[in-house]
């Protein structure tokens, strides 16, 4: 079998250029190694035949540009026209949509090819990828271990070299996390950055699409090929988009630093911080300036997540009710029982636990006790983000309170989803941009990942830091070789 | 807070469309309340009253389209999804009392 | 004594050239399931968009009922589940309505009443439901339709009051040009809130709500049957549930709908989708230069004009008819051509089924035939054989009656031989006159419009016939 999938991306390109290779090559190396890592459950639908047929069309296109005719992955909750959407759920078990999202149809623009739909947690609900209907995903690392979640089909994807490329979605840390610990960058942008038309929503106002790639230059390329004003989504901005790479090797001797004493508290596993603390040590000698800072109502995130999330994602899956699309009961006499039963088979546990407190806390009298509350608190918490910013350039932290662990361990934890994401949810809150860098191992040889948070809109500042740390640590990163 | 009761466990599954089995109500009932216990920390924040918002954290605002009109879906489009239709009609059991 | 407390919530289907956050047309006559989108169909992963002209239509709704303009809003979810609303939300103004604190006033008795109206706010509309005999059939042409709801204060104390009140902002939001306003159609919807107490209590009654009212009258008519309901309830010392009444135009009275097992909980909250929107005093300068003559203003013009009521009100209420005479009041006698307007010309378009666009009347021609009218040029049945072929066919007045030989003789002359004629011919009737009886003199008139073949000026002719018989 060839592995030109293992090669960079420059690398890919100028075989493509010189017709040494072609998009099909490519396409079928990749739906090879889908194959041969069945275990890793990382795919719900594959787009085989059109894939092909895409890359045959490819052969009498210029290659005009660096993504041409490269495999990317799509995390099952971005729409895609005549291709499946699950959102891994049974309720969308047969969806097939009728039109594209905007980043699928920036991507077709850029002729890169969709490979299959990545495996999730239903609906984008869960940090371990075992609420998936289409059961777990693994981790290429350890196949014992979860992979993070909810994109954790695209992270394993990306992980075991099967697409040098994948979307996913981040909510409260469904990028960084499982990014994090499959040991891949991946990117959660500023919200507004990427259009959110065609994601389909969990929470409105915290979800944005993000690349998740092998290498930091890969993510910047891919991030610039997706993002910009979309017309279709109010939220987006019609801020420039940079030229992301050309920020790459820029010195970093002046960058200003601050890392929260939250994030380095004894929540977090010691091995993580010490990995850290190593970063940041180089990261001083470089000569950059790092202090140890508080930011106030950090500690809310988790309980600010639970009323926000939630009480938007009841409401934005009130419309699977089984009529016009998606999983409809077998037998009903009334449009009661029709709701009820379509809904309650549709979905599984972590989605109707979920739902079920957005709609407690949107509900009579807690609207305003927990709600509108929330909304303010959140309010603070910007402002307290914004005056770090005012001083420093990055936040840098870890990613994680912990490294992948066994699957199967936390299924009925109702709250660990949550704890998981304790330190990737205030970014998300605030609709900053965070990058999750894997910055070395701990002894069981499980990725560790850092997390770099940018100031809004700025992502190649971000970029600059994290190529910086990649090229100085140099690791080995391909978890394909164990397998 | 006290823990939840079944019959608060099924009226929040009432708001969010669901009926529960038996045993899922005991469960929920447990798991609804170690969230909700979680969520009872941000009650006991002091605020002042007159804080303002966030509704999502974007610099966006003022931002319209003209009244301009576009082609809609071609009917099989309209219909590939939907579970029951009638002629050019998605339809449902019979509601009575619009 | 027991008096009754009315509040009316109305929506009004705006018609904007698309709906208010998706670009499909918005077009009540279009076929089943034409106008609709991936956003209208409540596709997961949509987003919408907000329609600037939807907001100027409302701004001058708020300006003409009153009402306070909101300068920064946001959209809200109101949350529950039915089959007519796709997205399983509907996204409404519940936190900032763009208009507040506004009235209308109406005359009652002759006094002027005001009503005061609590808010204004954007909506969309819902899909249109068929009901059949085993199914409910969605059309989803009608889903996301911009709405306004004007939501009263219970400021009304009769049917009378009510359907004036209704009555007024239908003809003001005819006036706007924002909405057909045509309640049989659907295109604006009353839902009455009615309570009824003893007048002397300073607390209200329970609250009822009656929807699905199809006409003013039936305004009336089901508030007065809600008012003798509740009276009786009432007066047997039962007590009123708060409730949501159907009202059935075949029975024409009220019946209670099935309540929501999970009643009015809707979970409002902030729609994240759509940014905050803004509007300043250039945009509201702006709409307000750009507001038509309001009916109330047309109504007291056309009492100085001499216009009689049932004219006026006839003018006002149909914005065709108004157009149509403020085109031309200027130009000739305003009160023949109210009465021409409102009588003829209306019953022959009816007849054969004509728009205004497609008569032949024009200012040269309907002017002249006006003026001849009003001079006694031609007798009013001879204006009742011309009109249809001026709307028909059109043409040049004076040449059309030279045509049709109906120019009247007034001529003094001519009209004096043939009147001592006639008198000659009908000593009788002479000897009748002398007598004292009327019926003589119209007899003889008769008898010269028959030899004149109708075209001896009535007026003249009348005139000179008394002096012939006086003399003899």
């Amino acid at each position: 079998m060839s592995n030109y999938l293992n090669l960079s991306l420059d690398e890919i390109h100028s075989k493509l250029v010189n017709h040494e290779i072609k998009p099909l090559d490519l396409v079928l190396e990749a739906f090879d190694k889908i194959e041969k890592n069945k275990d890793l459950n990382a795919f719900i639908t594959l787009n085989k035949e059109a894939a092909i047929e895409e890359a045959k069309k490819l052969e009498n296109v210029e290659v005009d540009n660096l993504l041409f005719g490269i495999p990317i992955a799509v995390k099952d909750n971005i729409i895609t026209k005549d291709l499946n959407t699950t959102c891994a759920s049974f309720m969308l078990e047969n969806f097939n949509p009728i039109y594209d999202a905007t980043v699928i149809e920036k991507i077709k623009a850029h002729h890169m090819i969709i490979i299959g739909k990545t495996n999730m947690d239903e609906f984008a609900m869960g940090s371990t990828g075992e609420t998936s209907y289409f059961g777990n995903t693994l981790n290429p690392w350890n196949k014992t271990r979860v992979p993070g979640g909810s994109s954790s089909g695209s992270a394993v994807a990306v992980s075991a070299r099967i697409t040098p490329f994948a979307l996913g979605s981040d909510t409260g840390g469904s990028v960084r996390q499982p990014s994090s610990f499959c040991g891949i960058v991946g990117l959660k942008p500023t919200y507004g950055r990427v259009s959110r038309y065609g994601l389909v929503a969990f929470a409105s106002s915290l979800d944005q699409i993000g690349p998740m790639t092998r290498t930091v230059y890969e993510n910047a390329l891919l991030l610039e090929a997706i993002s910009g004003k979309d017309i279709k989504d109010y939220t987006s901005s019609d801020k420039v988009v940079p030229n992301y790479i050309s920020h790459l090797e820029k010195d970093i001797k002046s960058l200003k630093i601050a890392v929260p004493n939250y994030y380095m508290s004894d929540a977090i596993n010691v091995e993580i911080r010490e990995k850290i603390k190593e970063i940041i040590s180089l990261l001083e000698k470089e000569g950059c300036n790092i202090d140890y800072i508080d930011i106030d109502y950090l500690e809310y995130a988790i309980p600010l997540y639970q009323v926000i999330a939630l009480a938007e994602a009841s409401s934005n899956l009130a419309r699977y009710d089984g009529i016009r699309y998606g999983h409809i009961t077998d037998s009903y006499t009334s449009i009661e029982e029709l709701y009820k039963k379509s809904r309650s088979e549709g979905f599984g546990e972590e989605v109707k636990r979920r739902i079920m407190i957005g709609s407690y806390v949107l509900s009579g009298k807690n609207a305003n006790i927990y709600y509108e509350k929330a909304l303010k608190i959140r309010r603070k918490m910007v402002d307290s983000f914004k005056k770090v910013f005012e001083t420093y350039d990055l936040i840098i932290g870890p990613t994680n309170t912990g490294v992948a662990y066994p699957l199967g361990i936390k299924v009925d934890d109702a709250l660990k989803s949550f704890y998981d994401d304790l330190l990737t949810i205030p970014v998300n809150m605030a609709g900053l941009p965070a990058l999750s860098l894997p910055v070395g191992f701990d002894q069981e040889h499980m990725p560790i990942g850092m997390q770099i948070i940018g100031n809004y809109f700025k992502e190649e500042v971000i970029y600059e830091l994290a190529s910086y740390i990649e090229k100085t640590l140099n690791l080995d990163l391909e978890s394909g070789k164990q397998c | 807070m006290q823990g939840l009761s079944i019959e608060e466990v099924i009226h929040v599954a009432d708001l969010a469309n669901l009926t529960l089995t038996e045993e899922e109500k005991k469960k929920f009932a447990c798991q609804l309340q170690d969230i909700l216990s979680d969520i009872d920390k941000i009650v006991a924040i002091d605020i002042k009253e007159e804080q303002e918002i966030l509704i999502a954290p974007t610099e966006n605002y003022d931002i319209y389209h003209n009244d301009e009109v576009e082609g809609g879906l071609e009917m099989k489009d309209i219909l590939k999804n939907a579970n029951k239709t009638s002629g050019d009609y998605i339809t449902v059991p019979k509601v009575l009392d619009e | 004594m027991l008096v009754p407390t009315i509040g009316i919530e109305v929506h009004v289907e705006l018609k904007s050239k698309g709906k208010v956050f998706s670009k499909a047309e918005n077009n009540f006559n279009a076929s089943t399931n034409t106008n609709v989108t991936v956003l209208d169909l409540g596709y997961p992963g949509t987003l919408p968009n907000l329609n600037k002209e939807v907001v100027n239509m409302a701004i001058k709704a708020c300006l003409a009922f009153n009402c306070n303009i909101t300068r920064s809003m946001h959209f809200d979810r109101k949350n529950y589940f039915y089959p007519d609303l796709p997205k399983g939300y509907q996204i409404t103004q519940q936190k900032t309505p763009i208009g507040t604190d506004g009235y209308v006033e109406i005359d009652i008795n002759g006094e002027k009443k005001r009503i005061r109206l609590e808010r204004m706010h954007i909506e969309e509309d819902t899909c249109k439901s068929i009901h059949t005999e085993k199914a409910t059939l969605l059309n989803f042409n009608r889903a996301g339709v911009p709405l306004i709801e004007i939501v009263s204060r219970p400021d009304m104390k009769s049917a009378e009051e009510a359907m004036k009140y209704v009555e007024k902002l239908r003809e003001t939001l005819l006036y706007l040009g924002i909405s057909d306003v045509k309640i049989e159609e659907g295109s604006m919807r009353c839902d009455v809130n009615i309570s009824v107490a003893e007048e002397s209590s300073t607390l209200l009654g329970t609250k009822v709500e009656i929807k699905n009212i199809g006409s003013i009258s039936n305004v009336g008519v089901a508030i007065n049957y809600e008012i003798k309901r509740q009276s009786e309830i009432l007066e047997k010392g039962d007590i009123i549930h708060e409730e949501t009444r159907r009202f059935n135009d075949k029975t024409m009275s009220t019946i209670a709908m099935r309540s929501k097992e999970t009643g009015n909980d809707y979970r409002y909250f902030p729609e994240p989708d759509l940014p905050y929107f803004h509007i300043s005093d250039e945009w509201i300068k702006e709409i307000e230069d750009s507001m038509p003559i309001m009916p109330e203003v047309l109504r007291s013009e056309y009492e100085s004009l001499g216009l009689n009521e049932k004219n006026r009100n006839t003018i006002i209420a149909s914005k065709a008819m108004c157009e149509f005479f403020e085109i031309y009041k200027n130009d000739m006698n305003p009160i023949i051509l109210s009465n021409l307007l409102t009588g003829d010309i209306i019953s022959i378009m009816n007849k054969n089924d004509l728009d205004f666009g497609d008569i032949h009347l024009t200012r040269e021609n309907l002017k002249s035939f006006v003026n001849a009218l009003e001079t006694g040029k031609i007798s009013s049945k001879q204006g009742k054989e011309i009109l249809p072929i001026l709307i028909n066919k059109g043409g040049n007045f004076e040449e059309l009656i030279k045509e049709l030989g109906c120019e009247q003789i007034s001529d003094e002359a001519s009209l004096l031989e043939m009147i001592k004629k006639i008198i000659s011919e009908n000593p009788d009737s002479v000897e009748d006159f002398k007598n004292g009886k009327d019926r003589a003199v119209k007899y003889l008139m008769g008898q010269i419009m028959k030899v004149s073949k109708g075209q001896a000026n009535p007026v003249l002719t009348g005139n000179l016939l008394e002096k012939e018989l006086q003399k003899l």
